[in-house]
């Protein structure tokens, strides 16, 4: 089969709200958690619908700086936009269509948090990190098939009612405080680990800014830190005219913050749409093509008021 | 080419999996798709087959075409059938830390739970009850509970692997920490999704929709066994679409080497009769295409010593059927991606349920020997898919109410 994958590093460059469309407790707009640990994550179909729409501004662009689309609309959209044989084959056919006659050749996997940054009283802030976090990184770099390195884990010990965090060996830090919790340090050589997770930061001298701010911690610790420390901010809504607060106008968003360090998969397969010949490689390389002027992506809501920009970094080429 | 051989695929989910359960999407108004798990297997075959066409550079849209027979279609089948094809599974499988892997079965429907708030007591084996008048019959023996006045509970929700099912189906019943509760394996997750005309920015009118998607964790394995391929006729491994909502899966293939089922058990002086417990659902339309109800396929209703029965044969072994316990019906139905059109539901008696019948020509050992792990007689395309694969367990005779 021809197939190809790769793996994107997304960091948060603003707040991001993918919410639930659900409320569950006290938040009234939280954002989406996996069923299983609590970790916040982007669902698959989010993403895919962000990488859709930044296909179709880019196809939009090249259109109309060729002159091929001077009128916009709706049927003129579908037809020359969302209907282009380069976007309709890699994410299948758009929402609406009354006959889908193929599907979509790429596999989104959900954004997956890697790095978490958490406020720190020793520090501007810090990235955490936990082993279960780190290998199931590995676990979907050796999936995806690509040529990935192989970094040992570090192994934080909790014991006697005392949290302990690793950090690397230049770390000025004797207890690490994280929000209000004190953490024991132990320091070790995460020069590989580093070297992993600034592959993924589409920033300058991510290096050097981990061996400052990398904290791994154990899996027990990064589940209460994921599922406590995450902004959630009161917005109030307005009546324009007399400058009072609407009635029920008050609710409590939820957001994953900015620097937060997710990954997700690619995965493309051979185009399945009639007269549109694409192999796998082309399928992600026009993907991955969206990103090589402007690596950035913006996911989940609130985009009119700057929420959701990731700063955009291919990993590696496998298959 | 090659011979084909026996494999065994494993997939593992890339984050969550979505096999919808078998409504339509316009059909429920506000309330959500649930997903089935394990996925049915036609949906297995499919995504291996997916796989193998896509290695081969098959043009699906020529697929469809009946006239068309190359070796390969008649090896992988096409929307209508499987070819040459046959599975086994779906089963699921945990993998521990050292990267064993072990397969989990369905409990078997005779035994029961006792609780104590949320968690489980003991199991109890199910008796087969006094004759009573009902739909089926004047004197109808159904399952009963051994103790008439505790409160006891189906174990739907739970798995248990080959070792303790042996246990199981030689008589027995299994600690409550042999049970694998499903929470254990899988997470059920609500998504709610919107489709968005992305010229506007705003949501489209009438694409609101509500899933339940189940987020395996990271152990947990589903295997198949497969017949019929080359060697040569896919990768080892790679990520495949798997189930609904463009979710992927990582797959493995291996040589099947170990069947991984219980083993056969042994008759003793104490067995009244043999139970048969279903490893994969079954269907109950008759091979032959008779259309009047029977519990097992060519089973006719008969009365025996006052007691309604079912005579009938299993691979040539005469056997009349005295009780059964059957689980809630599966309803499969699935999407035929070739033919763009959902496929027709049917449904499906669940794995674990329980069938306790007696050997007419009472040779029970060669009963066991011969039922073991075979398949109920049915359709050749739904035998391919692996429906109603048999384990045979002892009858003790202490379970037996009212006996003569």
């Amino acid at each position: 089969m021809e197939q190809t994958s790769t793996i994107l590093g997304l960091l948060a460059q603003t707040s991001i709200h993918a919410g639930t469309g659900q409320q569950t407790g006290v938040i009234d707009l939280p954002i989406q958690r996996e069923g299983h640990n609590g970790w916040p994550c982007v669902f698959g179909s989010a993403v895919k619908g962000a990488l859709r729409t930044r296909a179709e501004q880019h196809k939009l662009a090249a259109l109309k700086k060729n002159e091929v689309l001077l009128v916009l609309d709706a049927r003129t959209y579908q037809d020359k936009v969302q209907q282009s044989d380069d976007i309709a084959v890699v994410f299948g056919p758009p929402p609406g269509v009354a006959e889908i006659k193929h599907a979509g050749a790429l596999i989104v996997t959900d954004a997956r948090l890697l790095l978490f940054p958490v406020r720190s009283l020793t520090s501007q802030f810090k990235w955490v990190t936990c082993p279960a976090a780190l290998r199931r990184y590995q676990a979907d770099c050796q999936r995806l098939g690509g040529d990935f390195p192989k970094v040992t884990i570090p192994q934080p010990q909790d014991q006697d009612g005392k949290s302990q965090a690793i950090v690397p060996t230049g770390s000025p830090e004797d207890d690490l405080f994280l929000e209000e919790y004190r953490f024991s340090v132990r320091r070790e050589d995460l020069s590989s680990l580093i070297a992993m997770l600034a592959d993924l930061m589409a920033t300058a001298d991510a290096a050097g800014l981990l061996e400052q701010q990398l904290v791994v911690v154990s899996d027990n610790s990064f589940a209460h830190i994921v599922n406590h420390s995450t902004p959630v901010n009161a917005h109030i809504s307005i009546d324009a005219q007399t400058k009072t607060v609407r009635d029920g106008g008050l609710w409590y968003e939820e957001t994953l913050p900015p620097e937060t360090l997710l990954y997700l998969g690619l995965s493309a397969s051979d185009g399945r749409k009639e007269g549109a010949a694409m192999d796998a490689g082309k399928v992600l390389g026009s993907v991955l093509g969206l990103f090589t002027d402007k690596p950035w992506l913006q996911l989940g809501g609130n985009e009119t008021v700057g929420m959701g920009w990731c700063a955009v970094k291919p990993v590696a080429k496998g298959g | 080419m090659g011979d084909t051989q026996q494999q065994l695929w494993r997939f593992k989910a890339l984050d969550t999996w979505f096999f919808r359960e078998s409504r339509p999407m316009e059909s429920v108004g506000g309330s959500e798709l649930l997903s089935a798990f394990p996925p049915s297997p036609r949906t297995l075959a499919g995504a291996i087959r997916s796989v193998v066409g896509e290695h081969h550079r098959v043009d699906w849209r020529q697929w469809k075409d009946k006239a068309q027979q190359p070796p390969l279609k008649q090896r992988i089948g096409d929307a209508d059938g499987l070819g040459k094809l046959t599975v086994s599974g779906p089963w699921l499988a945990c993998e521990n830390a050292e990267g064993e892997v072990e397969r989990l079965f369905p409990v078997p429907r005779n035994l029961v739970a006792l609780r104590e708030g949320n968690s489980i007591k003991q199991t109890l084996r199910m008796q087969v009850g006094k004759p009573r008048y009902c739909d089926l019959g004047k004197a109808v023996r159904m399952a009963a509970s051994p103790l008439l006045e505790a409160k006891t509970a189906a174990l739907e929700d739970e798995w248990i692997n080959a070792t303790t099912l042996y246990q199981v189906l030689m008589g027995g019943i299994c600690q409550p920490d042999a049970l694998v509760t499903t929470r254990n394996l899988f997470a059920r997750e609500a998504r709610l999704g919107i489709a968005r005309d992305n010229m506007s920015r705003s949501v489209e009118t009438g694409l609101l929709y509500q899933t339940r998607h189940v987020r395996p964790m990271q152990n947990v394995i589903v295997e198949m066994g497969v017949t019929g391929l080359l060697a040569d006729d896919h990768p080892m491994q790679g990520v495949v679409r798997f189930g609904g909502e463009g979710r992927g899966a990582a797959y493995a293939v291996q040589p099947l080497t170990d069947t991984c089922f219980p083993t056969k058990v042994q008759a003793n002086s104490h067995t009244h009769g043999i139970l048969l417990m279903l490893l994969t659902p079954a269907g109950m339309a008759n091979a032959s295409g008779e259309t009047a109800y029977a519990p097992l396929p060519g089973f006719q209703c008969t009365e025996q010593s006052g007691a309604t029965v079912w005579r009938g044969q299993l691979q040539g072994i005469p056997l009349t059927l005295h009780c059964a316990i059957q689980g809630k019906p599966v309803r499969e139905g699935g999407w035929d991606l070739a033919n763009n059109q959902p496929r027709a539901v049917q449904s499906l008696i669940p794995a674990g349920s329980v069938y306790y019948l007696t050997v007419d020509n009472g040779d029970i050992p060669a009963a066991i020997d011969t039922l073991h792990l075979t398949q109920l007689p049915a359709e050749q395309n739904e035998l391919a898919l692996g429906r109603g694969l048999l384990a045979v367990g002892l009858w003790p005779d202490n379970e037996l109410m009212g006996k003569e």
